[in-house]
């Protein structure tokens, strides 16, 4: 399996008020920031690692300098051994790049965008913290496709404060008359202390998020559900690289924060610009087997349409689970043939509370 | 009497809870000088971490105290301390065969309550001396002179020369000090007689076994002494014999017969020493034990499981050792089909259930699951033959039976007469027979209902603390059984029968109790998966019916990037808080449930 190499720019022109991901709106460490990174990827010189995925997030790694992007890849290709259709995606935000810098990306390889457009209600991306109206995001969609990029994906989200079946059916229509390739819907999940639950906003409730989730999959239909939170035009492949993190396929992040999974050892760098440029990289490994490799495969699979595959589940897993599977699947929440098991749309939603009732101790 | 007997009291305080035992006690410790100002703590007797916390007390403790008296002499008191709850007036009864005397405490604002009264008489019934003290005098609303004619006209005993205190503030404690040595009978006995010793309390020491609190009545007990129990004839090496002290145990070399104190000899099985058995001599024995205690009868029954399955002998270890001085408590192994294996335990009351269960889960470390409590209920089946049911699930078939009875108590409720109507409304609500009501003075009364103990042992004391401001206070014993129209009602989750919430109601009430319990799980069972079914139902009659909706969102569907840790550590966090949960074919109820619905 090929590997996907990630690399977190953790800048901002502002951090949102719904994001947990480690960023920064001071750049001035950017230059060695990104000298860090190639010292980083040096480790792996010589190992002849191939590589089809890469993803440039963050953050925000359009307020990075363009140049230095276009460097860390070159170096990349220098360092792996990138296949010729390698995916090379980049996050960017409206507003937050030109053509000149568009230009740079695309001669640099960067062959999939990732735009982040919440919601099509300005009100609404006001309450997110957000630096751009819908009407922003679509001239800078626009500029995107001008450019000549064909594979873009559009981040929204829904469960918003305030918000309503209208209000997200807005933001759905809007989305669908871009005709986008890929399309990120995330349920907006806050940790207990959110500043968003200090403002007095009325939250959907757990009811009202799921009939949200509904619409989201029903106006979308005209996309393969591929991802709990994923979508892709008909026809069109998933996000490969994030495709690797749902199949266990091995990963190499670089950047503070980032997180890797490679030769079966997950490890992560520190969250912090000052610990990574002084050269604290992954912490320690940790190995992943046995009834932990188990767990994480139904964890990860059952995310996915395509669900665990039959023959990967050990013998005692089904005479563990088979009653529960069984009332599962009579109740609609997941789909059972020979091959694999998978979860419903309906079933998605509620994977947290089904994954950890399965017994996935292995005696 | 020998001079060493003359200068022994052997003494209880009683009292109506709260007012104000344990303090009176603090103080008697701290004016005779066993513990200095600095080792003081509030309620130092009351040692059980619980008992601290509910500030009352729950077992009788003893403690040694040096009084030297105003006419020069000095005096050794032993001071068992009892507890005040009705759950617990065995204990009281218990303690007081170790007495020749009884101070008997009334609050100077609130006067004579239902306990104060029923511990009174348990005195009198042991031949105690009664020394009445009126404490609390420092409240703006205390009536010493009204509390003295109370005592003398509702007890009948002088109360002229009862010494007026304040425990809270150490104010004339030395009269209560000089009245004892005073007032209360030193004990008698003959030393040279055979050994006769009340073990009236005992309890498990880590160290030394089982640690027994004894009054000798005949004879003396030496750490030379082989010392056997009259009721199963066990024998004894003693190893250690002394007296208790406030803060632990000094040994001494002998104790006679008036005495009161402690003995260790190895004693490893708890089973070994009933409280309440004779301990005598082997080389020298007596030929018939004191009088032992009237068996003590629970009143209430309820299951335990442990939440863990696999903790089953943990617990049966935990009951063991908390009935070695507690001889209230009685278990048997029992299984639900609903909870696995578990034991069928016996309390006094609700009050006692609720501290065995929170001292087996605090000092036992266990999760348990009560199912809801039960009294015993006589059958007479159609065939004729009788059977005691204290598990509802075991009620045979409706057909099968001739006729059902239940336990009544004579029940004696104090209050201020501003209140009778609320009393009356609620005895009445909960099926009690009116029996009289008399006027203790102008503005109190004593009402007495005969009532059905299954209506008392839920929440009547709450009931009826909060119908009358907290005034009323409440007596009860068991009476008799009369006949009654009762039913068993089922809880049903998802179809299903759990039988550890099953239980037997007055036909009248029911409804409303099976509407009530369907409400509340509706309450306390999380969403899950599928949509749960709860019903309430009397055979195949449904009478109450409540949805658990099913769960719509449970999901991470939030962007980690490739931090799958992070999510790892979600589930595993999730699916360990399922084993909190006990599972019923594919419905999960969690503990706290069980508890829940005991008290509606």
């Amino acid at each position: 399996m090929k590997a996907g190499l990630y690399f977190h720019i953790p800048f901002c022109v502002r951090k949102c008020a719904y994001c947990d991901f480690y960023s920064v709106s001071d750049t001035t460490s950017q230059k060695a920031y990104f000298e860090a990174m190639h010292r980083e990827m040096e480790a792996y010189r010589g190992k002849q690692i191939p590589v089809d995925s890469v993803f440039i997030g963050g953050g925000t790694p359009s307020v990075a300098d363009e140049t230095e992007i276009a460097k860390l890849l070159k170096k990349a290709r220098d360092i792996f051994d990138f296949a010729s259709d390698t995916e090379i995606t980049i996050e960017l935000n409206p507003k937050t790049f030109d053509e000149k810098k568009l230009l740079v990306y695309r001669d640099a390889g960067v062959n999939r965008v990732s735009m982040g457009l919440q919601s099509a209600n300005n009100d609404e991306l006001k309450k997110l913290g957000r630096i751009h109206t819908a009407a922003e995001f679509l001239a800078s969609y626009q500029l995107l496709r001008k450019m000549g990029f064909t594979n873009i994906n559009a981040d929204m989200m829904y469960g918003l404060p305030d918000s309503s079946i209208e209000t997200l059916e807005k933001t759905l229509t809007f989305l669908k008359q871009l005709d986008c390739e890929h399309i990120s819907a995330y349920a907006l999940t806050l940790d207990e202390n959110s500043p968003l639950y200090q403002q007095g906003y009325i939250f959907p409730d757990d009811d009202g998020v799921y009939e949200q989730y509904q619409l989201v999959c029903e106006m979308l239909s005209q996309y393969r559900h591929y991802e709990i939170s994923n979508f892709t035009k008909d026809g069109k492949e998933p996000c490969r690289h994030n495709f690797k993190y749902w199949t266990r396929a091995p990963y190499i992040g670089f950047g503070a924060a980032a997180h890797s999974f490679f030769e079966e050892q997950r490890f992560f760098n520190p969250a912090s610009i000052t610990e990574y440029v002084g050269g604290a990289y992954a912490r320690t490994p940790q190995i992943i087997s046995g009834q932990d490799a188990l767990f994480e495969e139904i964890m990860l699979s059952l995310r996915t349409d395509l669900g665990i595959k039959i023959e990967k589940l050990p013998d005692s897993f089904w005479t563990k689970n088979q009653k529960m599977i069984e009332s599962y699947r009579q109740n609609g929440l997941l789909m059972i043939d020979k091959e694999s098991i998978r979860l419903t749309e309906q079933g998605f939603f509620v994977s947290n509370a089904i994954i950890s009732s399965f017994q996935t101790e292995i005696d | 009497m020998s001079e060493r007997q003359n200068h022994i009291r052997n003494f209880s305080i009683i009292a109506h809870i709260d007012h104000g035992k344990s303090t009176l006690a603090d103080r008697l410790l701290e004016k005779t000088g066993v513990v200095s100002a600095r080792e003081m703590e509030e309620q130092l007797l009351d040692n059980m971490e619980l008992e601290k916390e509910r500030g009352i007390t729950i077992k009788a403790r003893a403690v040694r105290l040096v009084y030297r008296a105003k006419n020069g002499e000095e005096y050794i008191y032993n001071l068992i301390d009892t507890p005040g709850h009705v759950d617990f007036n065995y204990e009281v009864s218990r303690s007081l065969k170790a007495c020749e005397g009884a101070i008997l405490i009334v609050d100077a604002a609130q006067g004579i309550e239902a306990q104060t009264l029923a511990n009174a008489y348990l005195a009198v019934d042991s031949d105690l001396e009664i020394l009445p003290v009126i404490n609390k005098i420092d409240l703006p609303s205390a009536r010493p002179d009204v509390v003295k004619q109370e005592i003398e006209d509702i007890i009948g005993i002088p109360a002229d020369e009862a010494p007026l205190i304040s425990a809270k503030n150490g104010t004339n404690i030395e009269d209560v000090l000089e009245a004892i040595a005073k007032n209360i009978p030193a004990p008698s006995g003959d030393e040279n007689a055979p050994l006769k010793a009340l073990i009236f309390d005992s309890y498990y020491d880590a160290y030394k076994g089982v640690i027994i609190y004894i009054r000798v009545m005949d004879g003396k007990i030496t750490k030379d002494t082989t010392m056997k129990m009259m009721s199963n004839g066990k024998e004894f090496e003693v190893v250690e014999v002394g007296y208790l002290n406030a803060l632990g145990m000094t040994p001494c070399q002998e104790l006679c017969a008036g005495e009161v104190g402690y003995v260790t000899a190895s004693i490893k099985t708890l089973r070994d020493t009933a409280v309440g058995d004779t301990v005598t001599d082997k080389a020298n024995p007596a030929t018939e034990p004191l009088p032992g205690y009237k068996a003590v009868q629970p009143m209430v029954f309820c299951g335990l499981y442990p939440v863990d399955g696999a903790r089953y002998d943990d617990l049966k270890d935990a009951l063991l050792k908390l009935q070695l001085n507690d001889a209230a408590l009685i278990f048997e192994p029992e299984t639900s089909i609903a909870l696995g294996f578990g034991f069928r335990c016996g309390f006094l009351g609700l009050l006692h259930l609720e501290i065995i269960q929170e001292r087996l889960e605090r000092e036992f470390n266990l999760d348990l699951i009560t199912t809801a409590p039960s009294v015993i209920y006589k059958i007479t089946k159609t065939d004729g033959t009788k059977m005691d049911l204290d598990n509802p699930t075991n009620l045979p078939n409706p057909s099968e039976i001739a006729s059902m009875e239940e336990p009544f108590v004579s029940a004696t409720i104090m209050t201020p007469t501003d209140y009778v109507g609320n009393i009356m409304e609620l005895c009445q609500e909960r099926r009690g027979v009116f029996i009289d009501m008399k006027y203790l003075d102008e503005t109190r009364v004593s009402i007495h209902y005969d009532m059905p103990l299954n209506e008392i042992i839920y929440d009547f004391f709450d009931d009826l603390k909060s119908r009358t401001k907290g005034y009323a206070s409440l007596d009860y014993e068991l009476s008799d059984y009369r006949e009654s129209k009762l039913v068993k009602l089922d809880i049903l989750l998802n179809g299903e029968i759990v039988d550890a919430l099953s239980f037997i109601v007055h036909t009248d009430k029911a409804y409303a109790r099976g509407r009530r319990i369907a409400e509340k799980l509706k309450e306390v069972i999380p969403r899950q998966l599928f949509e749960i079914p709860i019903q309430a139902a009397i055979g195949t009659k449904v009478i109450a019916r409540e949805t658990v909706k099913a769960m719509r969102k449970d999901v991470l569907a939030k962007c980690y990037g490739g931090d799958i840790t992070r999510k790892k550590k979600l589930l595993e966090k999730q699916k360990e808080g399922k084993k909190r949960m006990r599972q019923f074919g594919t419905v999960e109820v969690p503990q706290e449930a069980f508890m829940s619905v005991l008290k509606l």
